[in-house]
């Protein structure tokens, strides 16, 4: 299989671009040359990754495929001393069914981004500062796809994160936007710390870092005790700070003070994926410990539900779609939380997500982009009536928003809904709670997504004249965004449905392997009119109180609704709590630890100087210069000596000699 | 050995310059002393690249050894040579000396003093580092300590720490700074004295001060030595490598520095009270390291914390590297705790890498304070603008200190902490605590320094002059390079890392 090992290429072609955007054509100001060669070579990485693809699926088809292909180059090598396990550090590839999907999703997604960021950055002092950062980001994320080890693994994770923060303070002269790069870092990196203590403990269990080699280890008896759920757990830490579940979500909604592209990215194809996908990639750590598999599918569909309600009630459209990507990232990790019965289901949310949620973003800068000399340019106040205006806009628009809320045939009934479904037939404890929640969470983002959808688009606000459509260079990659955000679904038909078969589910049967899970072949009927349901009921309720404008707005004074509708502005005070713990710990410790460095230690040495000094001012006068007082001493201490010999003391210091 | 001519080269060239300066320089014509200062760094430079590329890791445990009577009745010689570990640090001090005199050039107030002072201190570092001889080592620990007296308090500037009670002069710094050092000074030639007094009744035919014969004596058989000697032996080079809570010359004296005696204070001086921890304390007491280091571990993740902690609350650029020292100093000490191959090569690393990168970051600060005339970040601000280059460099060397993958900051954490894991891991788990406030106080500083909305009292023009701009990117591409390709470091150390530890496993 060395014709695959040109896949090394495939990270290292944005790279590329990224040098050479910094070191050469940075210097030609107002040209688009850096977007073009972004472009370009994402494109090439795009083309090798829909090459392993079709060579890994030929594999399959032709049953050759016998495992993950892998490639690897030493990095550290440490030999074992005196008992110590050596430590082997190796960076390499790994080309399976999960990481090619993946690696394919990423370049085609980023490179529609990038197309279509050449319309919106247009003009931007920093157009080719932003294109390197973008290719940057690209190959971070595929580092962390490609990657066949933790330690890769975490680089490229890391390497996420940065661009991100470089990304989301792209507009450093924004104080807000540059405070929310620190949290978006910070944040993250506290879940990475999780993830590092846990990788650091398998690897002393194990002896490796290699995913397929650990894999392969009989983990239940080499993990005892409570490593083998607080392994699991601990690298889920770095998800939920990547993919932004609960507790540590708070950083994703402030990310969206960076361009709008960069939202796009971030909430589609790279940051927020990497946690999901990286429990995807660890799952064989996590199907072993049914307390790792509940804790990842509880904090999902707790996730899916808060993230949601909090959806409800913003008037920042960026922020609705960054509560509804929490929620949805919720979704993933439902599925995967359930076992294995939901592992096709939940990466099949995170590929088509990717395409409706990129469309989202881009759709709503599409909408922002007349308003941008507005204060808020993504201030819903400022929309509505927007149909007329941007036809392209809202059909594109309207695609994505019937494909996330999960109406028949659109990619969200089939991968939305199949992650519901799976948590309905799992067999894991309390599944029939997660199923409750995450049916309503259905009804509920079905509901926040229209209401964002009829005050933007409908109501019976005429818009500002000087709004326009905007340039093709923005609206193609929305077009191909729609087309897939419909037919995207249509990969994952459960159980032949129409003859169609599941093809999502028979490639990604060959990762599977290791857990046994039969792939159902039944259509689940219950299931999808229920889906249904709660779409048409969400759609329904979104329609009465927005689609004519602000219809029932004295609702919120209702007694009932008021403190719901307080906790849900107030972002169920999770800011408030994080604002309470970084000044607790953070700062006061860091007031403390100052006070203690001046006085304490400090303050000692100083009282050691100052005493030093004092003494001499004191033994100073002794010295008073008459000889008579010194004639006298010496005559005193000459007196004491002899007393002192004569009396035998003589015997009694000769011992010291 | 005809290859020690390389070993004494690196060593002789700063003098010669120095000497050179103090003899034919004419006063007020700095053109000669950066001359001779800029020929020597670079010199010292190519050898350190060719001493650590000639140095074999499977060859014998000490080469290019130069070894000549000094006061023989007294075991004393003039005895060079390296191993693994001091190969990586001629590397650090080649690189360092280079960048130092770089940064110099901005000097314009007694230009021919200056250099004499600052070359006198990399003579003395590279000393320390190379020599097998205990009597010299201290030489060249007072030949680096008390130039720096000099150095401070005549080109330095005073602290504008707002949250100090007490003013900070550079006098006072340089003071505090040469007290400290002195008493570390005073407590390893009082421990070096016992060890040669003792040689004799551990097993050596004559008192000697010589390394290589010492590490034949067995200090062991003596009781109660090693146990009494290593704890005061490593705090004595804790003063010097900023040991908690001996550390309070470090903040004062590094603020208040001129840059380029910063970036060595920081970047090579640090390493070398580390350097005495390892080459002299645990190497030649092994049973006392055995016995101790557990205990020192916890006053290293104490380091770890408590500085970055103080760095949060600091207002002054310079204070904030400074307090970031203390906590990756902190790194390196809990790596030489853990008495594991792993934590060995993370704290070699780290002091490599943080020396590199501290250097990088006093280096920029110093330009900053040069252009704008002040380093209170409160009074800073949109600088990102106006002085694009400092801000990326700036944000890169924070990067690599905060840990970032792909730079060596990472590789030494990762390696320590791997090795503290297999040592103790509730220490692993808080160390790794740390790593959240460095990046909380990194970004935090570049965002109050660089971002935000334009400062319009600040009017600095980004300018930059070669000598200023090589040696930062020259700097981060070494952060680049040994974070991408450990490997370099890692084959060189690894033997005489592993004959230490094997060692004090009492193995061999």
């Amino acid at each position: 299989m060395d014709s695959l090992k040109f896949a090394y290429l495939i990270p290292l072609l944005p790279l590329a671009a990224f040098l050479l955007i910094v070191f050469v054509t940075r210097f030609f100001k107002g040209s688009r040359i850096s977007s073009y060669i972004s472009i370009l070579l994402n494109t090439a990485a795009f083309v090798l990754s829909c090459f392993v693809f079709w060579k890994i699926l030929n594999l399959e088809n032709t049953g050759a495929y016998s495992g993950p292909i892998q490639f690897s180059l030493s990095w550290i090598h440490l030999h074992s001393v005196s008992g110590i396990i050596p430590l082997h550090l190796q960076i390499g590839i790994l080309l399976d069914p999960l990481s090619v999907i993946m690696a394919l999703m990423v370049t085609f997604v980023s490179t529609l981004i990038m197309i279509y960021s050449i319309g919106y950055m247009e003009g931007d002092p920093g157009f080719s500062t932003f294109f390197a950062y973008m290719s940057l980001f690209v190959m971070a994320m595929l580092i962390l796809t490609l990657s066949n080890n933790f330690l890769l693994t975490f680089a490229g994770w890391e390497l996420v994160g940065l661009c991100s923060y470089l990304l989301i303070g792209f507009w450093y002269k924004k104080p807000s936007a540059a405070k929310a790069a620190i949290k978006a870092f910070v944040v993250t990196r506290t879940g990475d710390v999780g993830f590092l203590i846990g990788m650091i403990t398998l690897y002393w269990k194990t002896g490796t870092f290699n995913f397929v080699q650990i894999s392969h280890l009989n983990l239940p008896a080499l993990l005892s005790g409570w490593l083998l759920w607080g392994i699991p757990l601990l690298i889920f830490c770095g998800a939920v700070g990547k993919s932004a579940q609960f507790p540590l979500h708070v950083w994703l909604p402030d990310a969206m003070e960076g361009p709008t592209p960069v939202s796009a990215l971030i909430h589609a194809a790279t940051m927020v994926a990497a946690g999901v996908y990286l429990v995807a990639r660890t799952y064989f750590l996590f199907v072993i410990s049914p307390i790792a598999l509940l804790t990842v599918a509880w904090i999902g569909v707790f996730t899916a539900f808060i993230a949601a309600t909090m959806a409800l009630v913003q008037w920042d459209i960026k922020r609705v779609l960054a509560y509804s990507t929490v929620s949805q990232l919720g979704y993933m990790m439902l599925g995967l939380g359930v076992g294995p019965i939901g592992f096709v289901a939940a990466i099949f949310l995170l590929l088509t997500h990717a395409f409706f949620k990129s469309l989202l973003f881009l759709g709503a800068g599409s909408v922002s982009h007349p308003f941008h000399e507005e204060e808020n340019p993504f201030d819903m106040h400022h929309y509505g009536g927007l149909k007329k205006k941007m036809p392209h806009t809202y059909w594109t628009f309207l695609f994505a928003t019937l494909a996330i809320t999960g109406c028949p045939l659109f990619a969200g009934f089939f991968s939305k809904d199949e992650v519901i479904a799976a948590a309905f037939h799992s067999q894991i404890l309390t599944h029939e709670a997660l199923w409750g929640i995450a049916l309503f969470t259905a009804f509920l983002t079905s509901a926040y997504m229209f209401r964002m959808f009829f005050l933007t688009f409908h109501g019976t606000k005429e818009p500002d004249p000087h709004v326009h459509e905007s340039p093709y260079v923005m609206l193609l990659p929305l077009m191909i965004l729609a087309v897939f955000s419909l037919i995207g679904g249509w990969f994952g038909i459960p159980g032949g449905l129409l003859g169609i078969p599941d093809w999502i589910a028979n490639f990604m049967t060959p990762y599977l392997h290791l857990y046994h899970v039969p792939v159902s072949h039944s259509v689940d009927w219950f299931g999808m009119s229920l889906g249904t349901l709660v779409f048409a009921a969400g759609f329904s309720t979104a329609w009465v109180l927005y689609a004519k404008g602000l219809r029932f707005a004295s609702i919120l004074k209702n007694p009932i609704i008021k403190p719901f509708h307080q906790l849900f502005a107030q972002k169920w005070y999770m800011d408030d709590l994080w604002g309470f713990i970084l000044g607790a710990f953070g700062f006061g410790l860091s007031s403390i630890a100052s006070w203690v460095d001046t006085n304490l230690f400090d303050g000692s040495v100083r009282g050691v100087g100052m005493g030093t000094g004092w003494l001499g001012l004191k033994i100073r006068s002794i010295q008073t210069g008459f000889v008579q007082q010194y004639a006298f001493i010496i005559y005193l201490a000459v007196l004491i000596l002899i007393i002192f010999v004569v009396s035998g003391g003589y015997l009694w210091t000769a011992r010291f000699f | 050995m005809d290859r020690a001519i390389f070993l004494n080269a690196f060593l002789f060239s700063p003098l010669a310059a120095a000497l050179l300066i103090l003899i034919f320089c004419p006063k007020g014509n700095p053109v000669f002393a950066r001359a001779a200062a800029l020929v020597s760094g670079i010199l010292g430079f190519a050898l350190s690249i060719y001493i650590f590329t000639h140095y074999d890791p499977g060859g014998s445990q000490f080469q290019f050894q130069a070894n000549a009577n000094w006061l023989p009745a007294l075991g004393i010689g003039y005895h060079i040579g390296i191993d693994g570990i001091s190969a990586v640090m001629v590397l650090l001090t080649g690189i360092l000396n280079l960048a130092a005199v770089l940064a110099s050039f901005a000097i314009k107030d007694r230009v021919k003093e200056y250099f004499i002072f600052l070359l006198l201190v990399e003579a003395g570092v590279a000393g320390s580092f190379i020599t097998l001889d205990l009597f010299f080592f201290i030489v060249f620990y007072e030949l680096a300590s008390i130039p720096m007296y000099f150095l401070i308090g005549m080109w330095g500037s005073d602290g504008q720490q707002a949250s100090r009670k007490w003013a900070t002069k550079k006098e006072f710094s340089a003071l505090k700074l040469i007290l400290y050092l002195q008493l570390g000074g005073a407590f390893i030639l009082v421990s070096f004295f016992v060890l040669y007094f003792f040689s004799v009744k551990a097993g050596l035919p004559h008192r000697t001060f010589d390394f290589v014969e010492l590490l034949q004596a067995h200090f062991s058989r003596i009781p109660e030595l090693p146990k009494i000697l290593f704890p005061i032996l490593f705090i004595a080079f804790g003063i010097e490598a900023g040991l908690v809570p001996f550390h309070t010359w470090l903040p004062d004296g590094h603020s208040a520095a001129p840059t380029a005696v910063s970036m060595l204070l920081a970047g090579v001086l640090l390493k070398m009270g580390a350097y005495g921890m390892i080459r002299f304390a645990c190497e030649l007491l092994p049973s006392g390291a055995k016995l101790w280091l557990p205990l020192f571990a916890v006053i290293a993740v104490i380091n770890i914390l408590y500085g970055a902690y103080c760095a949060l609350k600091q207002y002054d650029i310079k204070y904030i590297i400074a307090y970031s020292s203390v906590s990756h100093m902190g790194i390196v000490f809990l790596g030489l705790a853990t008495q594991n191959i792993m934590g060995w090569t993370g704290a070699l690393f780290q002091m490599f890498s943080h020396g590199i990168i501290t250097a990088l970051l006093f280096m920029i600060a110093g330009t900053i304070y040069e252009k704008t005339h002040t380093r209170n970040i409160l009074q800073l601000g949109g600088l990102a603008a106006k002085m694009p280059f400092l801000a990326v460099t700036f944000v890169l060397g924070g990067l690599a200190s905060l840990g970032l993958p792909g730079m060596s900051g990472f590789v030494a954490e990762f390696l320590t902490f791997m090795g503290t894991f297999g040592f103790e891991r509730i220490l692993m788990v808080l160390g790794l605590l740390g790593l959240i406030l460095t990046a909380l106080y990194i970004l935090l500083a570049v965002r109050k320094i660089f971002f935000g909305a334009d400062n319009p009292s600040l009017n600095p023009e980004d300018a930059h002059a070669w000598w200023e701009k090589i040696p930062v990117a020259a700097l981060i591409a070494c952060t680049l390079l040994f974070g991408i390709l450990p490997g370099i470091i890692t084959s060189i150390s690894q033997n005489s890392l592993i004959s230490v530890i094997h060692l004090m496993k009492g193995i061999g």
